[in-house]
């Protein structure tokens, strides 16, 4: 199978990066409408947060604090649940992680999905293309840098607000592969620049 | 051409191999720490007994394995950057290579997802829940999309490489 041109691997990987594109779309907007519904219509809402924590397997908490009951930690998921009413501070770590978390996906697969309808056209060497690169590496970079802060505040949230009567104690959880993968993109950016110069100059000469 | 500079690549080489330094470190925990032990975030290590636990560090095993072959061929590409001739069929070669490390890891992470759900079956008599195997599935999925989207990049690499081939023809 050839990998540039079209019925090739780039069509076959655009139409994967386009689902995936569109299908996160979907989900991020039924999301919001279900999280902007229930707090509408029902003024309270239950939340599910990732965690990482040390702590026994289950944990359960009638009441930790006011606006804020039914707590229940999930060892084996990795989640926390509990039922919150008018907390201001629950919707913006919510919204927040929620935003961080789709916005860059989406970004970085609307640019894959660009950059891979120009290989199914056999145009790999655009100067757009590498621009294209070098944005999802920034954004790939900016994604670890803001996570790690907003992970920071994220944890002191849950210590402060969690920790005592669950008796567990919340950790950071830092994926630096993202780091790594924006630099590594950054390269692949360059080369990319360098390719479409190669074009250029190939197109000037004939 | 600053971004692929000398000293660009010394600094993300060192980065790279510090990282996975310590990538390696937090992954050889179970060395010396409880093998029995919950981790959080992972369904199917609920259900765990000592027998079983080979397979699970043959599957941390491929994970280390895997990221070595994978750092020390990209390290080589971005060394090979430094003669200034960056689309060179032995980087080709390479990239094709990281391509089929990819698609060979997810195909082991399979093998032993299969292996590992046979012995929670076992153990507990019944059979993990439909989105705790999908949990199960979604990184290897990634893995083979990684893998692809490695291929397609060596594809460019190719054309590439014809470009600088006219080029230095032309001159």
């Amino acid at each position: 199978m050839k990998s540039l041109g079209v019925h090739s691997l780039s069509s076959v990987l655009r139409i994967i990066v386009s689902v995936c594109f569109y299908a996160q779309a979907a989900f991020f907007v039924v999301l919001l409408l279900i999280i902007t519904g229930q707090l509408w219509l029902q003024g309270e809402r239950q939340y599910t947060w990732p965690v990482a924590f040390t702590a026994p397997a289950v944990q359960k908490a009638e009441k930790v604090s006011q606006g804020i009951s039914a707590v229940s930690l999930k060892a084996t998921e990795g989640q926390l649940s509990f039922n919150g009413k008018n907390h201001w501070q629950l919707e913006l770590f919510t919204m927040l992680g929620i935003a961080l978390v789709f916005g860059t996906s989406l970004f970085v697969t609307l640019q894959l999905k660009r950059i891979l309808s120009s290989f199914v056209r056999d145009k790999p060497f655009l100067s757009q293309n590498a621009g294209r690169i070098k944005a999802i590496g920034i954004a790939l970079l900016l994604y670890s840098v803001v996570s790690a802060f907003f992970g920071w505040f994220y944890v002191h949230f849950l210590n402060t607000r969690f920790a005592a009567e669950l008796n567990v104690h919340f950790t950071l959880h830092w994926d630096f592969v993202f780091l790594l993968m924006g630099l590594l993109v950054l390269v692949i950016g360059e080369i990319f620049r360098i390719g479409a110069q190669l074009q250029e100059e190939k197109a000037l000469t004939i | 051409m600053l971004l692929l500079g000398h000293r660009f690549i010394r600094w993300a080489c060192f980065l790279a191999l510090f990282l996975i330094v310590v990538q390696l470190l937090l992954g050889i925990e179970w060395l010396w720490g409880d093998i029995q032990r919950y981790r959080t975030g992972d369904a199917l290590d609920a259900i765990r007994g000592y027998r079983y636990s080979i397979w699970e560090i043959l599957r941390d095993f491929s994970v280390v394995l895997s990221g070595i072959l994978v750092l020390l061929l990209l390290l080589r590409i971005f060394i090979s950057f430094k003669n200034d001739r960056i689309f060179d069929a032995v980087n080709i070669r390479r990239l094709r290579s990281v391509g089929w490390i990819y698609l060979g890891y997810a195909a082991v992470r399979i093998i032993l997802l299969v292996i590992i759900i046979t012995c929670v079956v076992r153990v507990s008599g019944t059979l993990p829940l439909l989105h705790r195997l999908a949990y199960g599935l979604a990184p290897v999925s990634g893995y083979v999309l990684y893998g692809l989207i490695v291929w397609v990049v060596a594809a460019v690499f190719r054309e590439g490489l014809q470009l600088q081939e006219d080029q230095e023809l032309t001159v």
